[in-house]
């Protein structure tokens, strides 16, 4: 981020923290990609990744006064939605009716428009690689899921969002070590889980292990 | 395929494709990594892995997550170091009513209790005028005799019978207090103690000197008056409790 453009976030901030919902929401366009991209990678359910990526704003807003300056706001943001991530997970674990009523949900035209909007953005033109790209996203989705709860936020913070070591450890709460342990760990389940899928993976993608075989 | 006695752990592995290898790490490494041809591979597939993740696009956003312009500010003081799973409101609430209703529980204990002293004073003085009544009171007074009880026992003139501690267990202790100090097989083991008559000397003397002892003495549930007295404090004080208690509490608790 450019000087000029991290004076301006101070400022919103700033405005922010003395209840300037219009400078709030200035911060919220710049960040809602990455939160509800975080969120719903996190839980995997699109509906259910909106309402938290919302709760997650308003709680930003109303909490916005203990953000200090000096470290990433964007890490304390995300700090936020994945704790809130990480709860909505967790009350679905234990209820699972909820996540059956979201999976009966998935009918609806809102969700293949969703995945649509996946696959135009992946490979352009030929439909064959497209419906190959939708199946491939499917399945890192869910090899995601299937990560335990601390694991899946490092990752998806690092690996899919971009996000430092030092973010993750600030997102996450934790030290740069245990940010290190849990990526490396959340890494070698997945890749063991796209070795089991390997058939899906583009021809440039395929893992060593299945050129072995 | 170069054999070697060592190599770098996963998660050295995972740290050196984003360069968070510490110095030391990296100069081993660098020398392995040339030559392990199984590293190579490992190394790989997780960057393959990796570079998926960095693939997967974006999802489109349902709508504008912008709050609306008349949200209200309630600023929370160290929201960052909560968990947000419970709303404020909730966070605020649980502790003063958790408190609140334990206070509440003590004070209807202790109007009960005090009730039944009142009462338990109240009949004894009612039915036995006399001084007998002391030897009887010893087992209900439960637990409270016991810090009361081994100051009273200098003001009376039946020093050893009111040593007896106040367990349930002896009725005979409380029916014939005049066999307990030649009866020590059928006594517990606090009573042995006082049930020997140089001990029970030796501790009303030394009670003798407590200056608690006139306080004390006015609360002695082992004398009429002591019991009705504070049967009637305690009554008193838990009701007073209680009610207070209960009048703030619809406030504190939306329906």
């Amino acid at each position: 981020m450019s000087k000029l453009a991290r004076d301006e976030e101070e400022e919103l901030i700033a405005r922010s923290q003395h209840g300037d919902v219009n400078a709030f929401n200035q911060l919220v366009s710049r960040y809602q990609q990455i939160m509800f991209g975080t969120v719903f990678r996190v839980i995997g359910d699109y509906d259910s990744a909106a309402d938290v990526t919302q709760d997650a704003f308003i709680a930003a807003f109303r909490g916005i006064q203990s953000y200090r300056g000096g470290s990433s706001f964007r890490a304390w943001l995300l700090r936020i939605g994945a704790n809130m991530a990480c709860d909505h997970w967790r009350r679905v674990q234990r209820h699972p009716a909820e996540s059956l009523d979201a999976l009966t949900d998935e009918d609806e035209p809102h969700s293949t428009d969703f995945l649509g909007s996946l696959t135009t953005t992946g490979v352009e033109g030929n439909p064959e690689e497209s419906l190959l790209a939708q199946e491939l996203h499917e399945v890192i989705q869910e090899g995601l899921q299937r990560l335990p709860l601390d694991q899946r936020t490092a990752v998806v913070l690092c690996d899919i969002q971009g996000l430092s070591y030092e973010e993750v450890a600030a997102a996450t709460q934790t030290t740069l070590g245990t940010v290190r342990s849990r990526i490396s760990r959340g890494r070698t389940r997945l890749r063991d889980y796209l070795y089991q899928h390997r058939e899906l993976l583009p021809r440039d993608y395929r893992l060593t292990k299945s050129n072995e075989s | 395929m170069t054999q070697h006695d060592w190599h770098p752990t996963t998660e050295q592995l995972s740290a050196f494709l984003d360069g968070q290898l510490s110095s030391d790490e990296q100069g081993e490494w660098d020398a392995h990594i040339k030559t392990c041809e199984q590293c190579q591979q490992e190394l790989a597939a997780l960057r393959l892995t990796v570079n998926l993740l960095r693939a997967l696009p974006q999802p489109d956003l349902p709508r504008s997550f912008a709050l609306p312009v008349n949200t209200a500010v309630t600023p929370i003081a160290d929201y960052s170091t909560q968990r947000v799973s419970r709303s404020p409101a909730q966070r605020r609430r649980t502790w003063p009513v958790v408190l609140r209703t334990t206070a509440r529980s003590l004070c209807a204990i202790a109007a009960v209790l005090g009730l039944f002293l009142l009462s338990w004073g109240l009949l004894t003085g009612l039915l036995r005028p006399g001084s007998g009544t002391a030897t009887s009171m010893s087992a209900p007074a439960a637990s409270s005799a016991q810090s009361t009880g081994g100051s009273a026992s200098g003001g009376g003139g039946s020093a050893t019978s009111r040593n007896v501690p106040p367990t349930a267990t002896h009725p005979q202790a409380s029916s014939a207090p005049e066999i307990t100090p030649t009866a020590p097989p059928t006594m517990g083991p606090y009573a042995v103690k006082p049930g020997s008559p140089q001990k029970s000397d030796h501790t009303a003397a030394a009670q003798a000197a407590n200056p608690l002892r006139p306080v004390l003495a006015f609360f002695d549930i082992s004398t009429t008056g002591g019991s009705i007295a504070l049967g009637l404090l305690l009554l008193l004080l838990g009701a007073t409790g209680y009610i207070l208690l209960l009048g703030r509490r619809p406030k504190a608790r939306a329906p």
